[in-house]
């Protein structure tokens, strides 16, 4: 079970490709409207409401899941989601978003896996740039 | 004491205020140029207009080994972030910060927040106190609910009204810790007399409130007292059972374990006793042995040394035939003699 919080471009994007896998999955996200993102092919769950708060992920089957992608637009919030559901719940992977990079420092569970998204952007301009050479 | 204050408005004032005036060192970060400057003006000191979000915040404001951080910002996200960077990175000691949502104050403090103050949550305790009918009493909780302290003010008509402590005999649940006789703090003792106007602070568990209240406005109740009497007596007796019950079974076990340990020592005895016994019997097989062969030994012996001593004599005896018959053609005496010799 894959559990993605935050139906941004990228929460929305991960969430249908888990869903066309096969997978079962859910997303939350503080605004019914955000859902709009998903591909009309997505049939997992959506959990509209703030992934703070306990129900709110219970709802979101958090016990059973096996991977929890946390991807809301707002880094702080992105930490605390990672730490507390590090500290509450035995799910083995957590993949967080963060812009800033440097926080990356303040999570240091073990499962958890940050995406920078300066550094993979800082990545893909290198590699275009090795092509323009 | 160095404290880092982060955000907030006018919480952030009243802080300051307070902290202000006793010899500390404070540092304030705050992005909102509006508070920013009149927290400048108003406490004639330098705030750092920066995010405290922001691990560059922390670095620009050589905070390293504070203290105390104070984080007033208005989410709570955002407040977690700032202690996780103080407590984390730069080795600021305690994290003091207020949370929206009362549910968080469990889980800051688990995640590493020392102090996580909700406002929401003290304000429901608040008007939970207020809004009690009988406004006799009031209550205050700490950690969490866990430990409530109850103000009651003591009326005439209340049984317990001049007693004092040892009477009162107040149930072991709960205990007076102060008694408010305006304007004094009596810190009370045993002969302490409970005087109407009195309000008594207690403390106890939230569950065994509601009785201690009780107690106080009306006295023991002498039909729950006889109750409880006879349920702890039954109670003692069937600890006594249940403990008699636990001796036999050691006693048991006890004798189970010496009877083990006897037939183990005997074992061990009986298996050396047979050990030692075919070694003597071996022994013995042994030295019989060596007498038979010694004593066959000896016979053999005696029995060689006779043939030894037959052998040359009758190769003599051979000889001498031969020898005799050649003269015996000459001589009759002399061959008379070989005769007998011979016959000999």
């Amino acid at each position: 079970m894959t559990v993605v919080i935050g139906a941004s471009r990228l929460g929305a994007a991960i969430a249908s490709m888990s869903s066309m896998d096969g997978i079962y999955t859910s997303i939350i996200d503080i605004n019914e409207e955000s859902f709009r993102k998903l591909d009309s092919g997505y049939s997992g769950y959506t959990v509209c409401g703030n992934a703070e708060d306990t129900n709110v992920l219970k709802k979101a089957h958090i016990d059973e899941a096996r991977e929890c992608v946390i991807a809301t637009s707002n880094d702080n919030t992105n930490i605390l989601l990672a730490c507390l559901i590090t500290g509450l719940y035995k799910v083995p992977y957590v993949i967080v978003r963060l812009r800033d990079e440097r926080k990356a420092a303040l999570l240091s569970d073990p499962r958890i896996k940050v995406i920078s998204t300066a550094m993979l952007s800082l990545q893909a301009y290198k590699s275009i740039k090795s092509i323009e050479e | 004491m160095n404290i880092l204050i982060c955000g907030g408005t006018s919480e952030a004032d009243y802080v300051l205020s307070a902290f202000k005036k006793s010899h500390n060192r404070i540092v304030v970060m705050n992005d909102n140029d509006e508070t920013a400057d009149l927290l400048s003006e108003h406490y004639d000191l330098d705030v750092i207009k920066v995010d405290p979000t922001k691990i560059y915040s922390f670095e620009e404001a050589d905070v390293t080994n504070f203290d105390l951080v104070v984080a007033l910002l208005e989410r709570d996200a955002d407040n977690f972030v700032v202690c996780q960077i103080a407590k984390r990175l730069f080795h600021i000691k305690k994290a003091i910060c207020t949370v929206n949502n009362p549910n968080n104050v469990a889980i800051f403090q688990r995640l590493g927040i020392d102090s996580p103050i909700s406002s929401s949550y003290l304000l429901t305790q608040q008007i939970k106190g207020e809004s009690d009918v009988e406004s006799i009493f009031r209550t205050l909780s700490l950690e969490n609910e866990r430990i409530v302290i109850t103000e009651i003010k003591i009326l005439k008509e209340f049984p317990c009204c001049g007693q004092n402590l040892i009477a009162l005999q107040l149930p072991r649940t709960g205990n007076i810790t102060c008694i408010f006789r305006e304007p004094e703090v009596i810190i009370p003792r045993g002969d302490t007399i409970i005087t109407e106007g009195d309000t008594l602070v207690i403390a106890s568990s939230p569950d065994n409130q509601q009785d201690l209240i009780d107690y106080i406005k009306n006295g023991p109740d002498n039909e729950e007292i006889k109750r409880r009497a006879e349920a702890a007596a039954i109670q003692k007796q069937e600890d006594a059972r249940a403990a008699e019950e636990a001796a036999k079974v050691e006693m048991e076990r006890e004798n189970e374990l010496r009877a083990q340990l006897t037939a183990e020592i005997e074992e061990k005895l009986s298996k050396e006793l047979e050990q030692k016994e075919s070694l003597l019997r071996k022994q013995i097989e042994a030295e019989i042995r060596n007498e038979l062969v010694q004593e066959y030994h000896s016979n053999y012996v005696d029995d060689e040394d006779e043939d030894d001593t037959a052998k040359p004599t009758k190769a003599v005896k051979s000889t001498k035939t031969t020898q005799d018959k050649i003269p015996a053609v000459k001589d009759t005496n002399t061959k008379m003699k070989a005769v007998r010799k011979t016959r000999k």
